[in-house]
């Protein structure tokens, strides 16, 4: 019954898409303040990058540090094309994010003789280098900023309007959500899971691995990238430190906090660190302390981070509705 | 297959809610709107992140003009109070913080950034919100054209042309630069080789650092080589500056060092070592070597209450505080339209100068207000005249 | 003349990069794991120091030894509290974990000590003149401490019975067990000593980089740089690769714009790990983790 096979694949990848779709862009319309909207830009944009970085570290098992890179080159790109050539939003954007597709297969190659730490450190690397190229004077501004970039303008539409641009970022995450929910669902998220998980049984079964890993580098940099072509005219000016090596940093916590490999987590992951840093009273530097030590907890006693939490949960209520029936009960009352 | 579409369902709700929730916990906070008895001041500033240590120096600095101000009654007998964002560096937070401030907070004034991107990407919020600006960047173009943007920072391009000229008059036929890479010393370079040519002083060596390290030999030695008559050092406003300065001074360099104003910041003697400290001078925006009595008064204030001499970016959120509330007094009305008029008009008299203000210019006082200050045995002195 | 000035600050750099370069050495040859905390651990030992002569402390040799102490401590409370707790749950969480202590430790810095450099003093002022070379007092001494570790290191792995128990684990954990050694004793040593040897460095060049600042994910990349230079598993290696390193990035400044020396060296560093990934002195037939 191949209708019913499909349906299955189709529901299993667009329910839970579905449903955040209908609370990320329903909440534009339940008449959110001004400031959290831009919040939820913020949490939208660092989303986007993370779920792009989730597919290289968790869906394939290789460790990249330098997402921030990406989303320069992307910010950079759709900014450079706006307000020195001029270009409309859309077009423009999707040249950045060509152009860190691009640079994404190069890192691929780098990941095919580099593994583990060595890796991370390389792509750690990469991000710092393309942060050190910003910083030089130029044509795209160095280390004083790239600005004014006009606000993006889709189908005659200026998004001017917070409400608007919070809808921009919430669709973008969404299609990403779509997009990659999809991925790993079909034949490459299985191949990736195999790279992952052994890569030489991988390569015994007959994975191309040179082509997916190559593949999954090129497309998590332009995930970064999207996100931060999308960011950069909302925000009308960028600059480097928009992508150092922290932030690339910060995006490598929203992963690991949302559970590897699991892309709402990764969104989860995203906002949680997001308001972390943008609401905790004081300082930022309190917020990254707090985060650096919850990091080290979580690695510790949950290492699948908040996706672990759903488990134990479900695992607790699982043990409770076993034990409801019968004598079980009264121990559990007894241990109580 | 079920189990696994459930969990991740699961998880898409709770990261949906959570967007929501945390979104929404923030939004509670005090409407003052200037009504009751204070007004309250917006403040966007970089207290945290790489460029820290000067927002915590601007902080300083607008605190205390705070405490004085309510000490003397206050405006219009109400006291004033600083709502501040700490916007980390970032632009993402810079935006988000005004938009905070602009429509939740519900001040009409906002004070800084001080970082240059974050003012470009600020400027047009406050046209569009209707709220007053002064930000604490030196470069006036930001802020030009614009309705309600202002800027208290004398102009980078001013400081350089200051640098120049004070080299010319010394009868520099040449000279090097050594610049700090992160978003002052960028426009300084430019502005001083600009300035330099039209005064027909020949830029031999150009050259620059970054502020996160510690090594300068190689700038020091490429720009002491071409022994020119003067080195021209852009800083970064960090303690890095020092260590440039000291290593220029080792190579051993007989001509002249000048300095932008961050080479008048008080650390200087103590982390260049005070032989270097002595060479350099600082073409600067506060009279440290010979100040006025305003100034003294401030100087003073300010070593008393935090321990050492506020720096000229302190000087600069401190007179920005000091402009809101002379604006406040005149205004009829505590709305930004009202404010912007009246800071348009008022040139006022601070410290760093006269603030004159037109339709088209929104920048600081020019180059005739830089005085030339450098440091005797670790204490700030007036340069002999040579 | 200004090829050798560069020389002397090159190899203080270099110097500095080799005890960062050191910690990733033994931290990576006793568990496999690369530290990402590494650079911020010197920064911790500066502003331990500046602490220490801000109450009033002023033999700086004094400082520089009860930092050293300090730092073992610290480095077996990092074993027990950072790396055995994730140590099980795969290399990411390791790595994770070490991330997580380097925003602590840079932010957490930035809290107690604020965000920028400090003044720090240095053990000795003067400046040795040889003809037109002048070398400060603080670099010798910067040296010598380094040709000093690096002897002590290579005589204690070599040597002593506790070097040989410490390369026996890092070998082979299971055999290493089985003949009887204390395997977790030999990790917590490891790190006691990339700590403590990390927290020297930071009170020794303190007067050169300023005590505390954000210098921390830079000497992190320049030090592992240099380790991989030289490669990762040999003592002799990442101290000559990390010196190399420092002389490198400082002569390239005097033949090109400083600004472009990074990117040039970050891109030495991927190419290095592309084409040699054991580096100039590792042993040819190793695989990579």
């Amino acid at each position: 019954m191949p209708d019913k096979a499909f349906a299955l694949r189709a529901g299993r990848h667009l329910a839970p898409t579905v449903v955040a779709a209908v609370i990320l862009l329903g909440y534009a319309f339940t008449n959110p303040s001004v400031t959290d909207l831009a919040l939820g830009v913020n949490i939208g944009v660092a989303a986007i990058a993370a779920v792009g970085l989730t597919l290289t570290i968790g869906g394939a098992g290789q460790l990249a540090l330098g997402q921030a890179g990406f989303m320069a080159i992307g910010a950079y790109g759709t900014s450079y094309l706006m307000l020195d050539r001029e270009m409309a939003f859309l077009p423009a954007l999707v040249l950045g994010v060509v152009l860190a597709l691009v640079v994404g297969v190069l890192v691929g190659y780098i990941a095919l003789r580099l593994h583990g730490h060595y890796l991370a450190m390389a792509t750690l690397a990469v991000g710092t280098a393309i942060h050190a190229f910003l910083m030089l004077p130029g044509p795209l501004g160095g280390a004083n900023g790239y600005a004014p970039i006009p606000f993006p303008e889709i189908f005659g539409h200026k998004l001017l309007d917070p409400r608007d641009q919070y809808l921009l970022v919430a669709v973008t995450l969404v299609l990403v959500l779509l997009g990659s929910r999809w991925l790993l669902a079909a034949r490459m998220g299985r191949e990736l899971a195999a790279l992952r998980d052994d890569e030489v049984a991988a390569r015994a079964v007959g994975v191309n691995i040179t082509a997916r890993k190559v593949q999954i580098f090129a497309i998590s940099a332009a995930i970064g990238a999207l996100a931060g072509g999308v960011n950069a005219p909302l925000q009308t000016a960028i600059d480097p430190s928009l992508f150092s090596t922290a932030i690339s940093i910060q995006l490598f916590v929203m992963v690991i906090l949302g559970g590897l490999g699991n892309i709402y987590g990764a969104v989860f992951g995203a906002a949680l660190v997001t308001w972390l840093i943008a609401e905790v009273p004081g300082s930022g530097s309190w917020a990254l302390t707090v985060l650096g030590v919850v990091v080290v907890v979580f690695m510790a006693v949950l290492p699948d981070g908040l996706s672990g939490l759903t488990r134990i949960a479900r695992a607790l209520l699982a043990r409770f509705t076993r034990l409801r029936p019968g004598s079980g009960a009264t121990i559990t009352e007894v241990s109580k | 297959m079920r189990a696994a579409m459930r969990r991740h369902a699961a998880i898409a709700v709770m990261t949906a809610l959570a967007v929501s929730v945390t979104a929404c916990g923030s939004s509670g906070s005090d409407t003052s709107d200037g009504s009751g008895d204070t007004y309250t001041i917006g403040v966007v500033n970089s207290t945290t992140g790489a460029l820290g240590a000067v927002g915590q120096q601007e902080a300083k600095g607008m605190q205390l003009a705070v405490e004085e101000i309510n000490a003397a009654g206050g405006v219009k007998g109400r006291k004033l109070k600083l709502e501040e964002v700490d916007d980390q560096g970032s632009v993402n937070l810079t935006t988000a913080g005004f938009k905070k401030l602009a429509t939740e907070t519900k001040v009409p004034v906002v004070i800084g950034p001080g970082i240059s991107a974050n003012a470009k990407a600020v400027a047009p919020l406050a046209d569009q919100y209707g709220v007053t600006q002064i930000l604490l960047v030196a470069q006036p173009e930001v802020a030009n054209g614009t309705k309600h943007v202002f800027e208290v920072p004398l102009p980078g391009k001013a400081n350089s042309e200051a640098m120049v000229n004070y080299a010319k008059e010394q009868g520099a036929k040449n000279a090097a630069i050594i610049w700090a890479n992160n978003p002052y010393g960028q426009a300084g370079n430019t502005d001083i080789s600009n300035a330099a040519k039209a005064a027909g002083i020949d830029i031999v060596n150009s050259e620059g650092f970054d502020p996160g390290k510690f090594d300068f030999t190689a700038q020091a030695g490429k720009a002491a080589a071409a022994n020119p008559g003067a080195i021209f050092l852009y800083g970064a406003g960090g303690s890095s500056d020092a260590l440039v300065l000291k290593s220029v001074a080792a190579t051993g360099y007989k001509g002249l060092i000048i300095g932008d104003l961050a080479y008048s910041s008080d650390f200087v003697p103590e982390t260049a070592g005070g032989n270097a400290a002595d060479k350099v001078v600082s073409l600067t925006a506060v009279d440290y070597g010979n100040p006025d009595e305003k100034t003294k008064k401030f100087l003073d204030a300010y070593k008393a209450k935090f321990g050492e001499a506020p720096s000229v970016l302190s000087t600069y959120a401190y007179v920005a505080v000091q402009l809101t509330a002379a604006a406040i007094e005149k205004a009829p009305s505590y709305t930004g339209e009202e404010l912007s008029k009246v800071i348009e008009s008022l040139n006022f008299e601070s410290i760093v100068g006269k603030l004159a203000y037109t339709a088209d210019w929104r920048g600081g006082p020019n180059a005739d207000a830089f005085k030339p200050v450098t440091f005797k045995n670790g204490q700030y002195a007036v340069p002999d005249k040579g | 003349m200004r090829i050798i000035d560069l020389l002397v600050s090159g190899l203080t750099l270099g110097a500095i990069y080799a005890l960062v370069a050191l910690g990733f050495h033994l931290v990576y040859r006793m568990t496999g794991v690369l530290d990402f905390a590494q650079g911020d651990k010197v920064i911790i030992g500066g502003l331990l120091g500046l602490t220490l002569v801000r109450q009033g402390l002023d033999t700086i040799l004094l400082v520089a030894l009860l930092v050293l102490i300090a730092g073992l401590l610290l480095g077996i409370a990092y074993d027990a509290l950072v790396i055995l707790p994730t140590q099980n749950n795969g290399h990411i969480a390791t790595i994770a974990a070490t991330v997580g202590i380097m925003l602590v430790f840079a932010n957490g810095g930035h809290l107690v000590w604020g965000p920028d450099g400090k003044p720090f003093p240095p053990v000795h002022r003067g400046v040795l003149e040889i003809g037109e070379m002048r070398i400060g007092y603080q670099d010798l001494l910067i040296w010598t401490v380094v040709i000093a570790v690096a002897i002590g290191l290579s005589l204690l792995l070599g040597r002593s019975r506790t070097g040989r128990g410490m390369v026996a684990a890092a070998t082979d954990q299971l055999a290493a067990q089985a003949v009887g050694i204390n395997v977790s004793r030999m990790r917590a040593i490891a790190f006691a000593l990339a700590f403590g040897l990390a927290a020297l460095a930071g009170v020794l060049v303190a007067p050169i980089t300023l005590a505390g600042g954000t210098l921390g994910t830079a000497l992190t990349l320049k030090g592992f740089t240099g380790a991989v230079l030289g490669g990762l598993a040999s003592t002799r290696g990442v101290i000559v690769g990390a010196v190399l390193l420092g002389v490198f990035e400082s002569e390239l400044a005097a033949v090109i714009s400083n600004s472009y020396v990074d990117p040039i060296v970050l891109i030495a560093l991927i190419i290095v790990l592309l084409v040699m990934p054991n580096g100039l002195f590792g042993l040819r037939r190793q695989r990579l983790a």
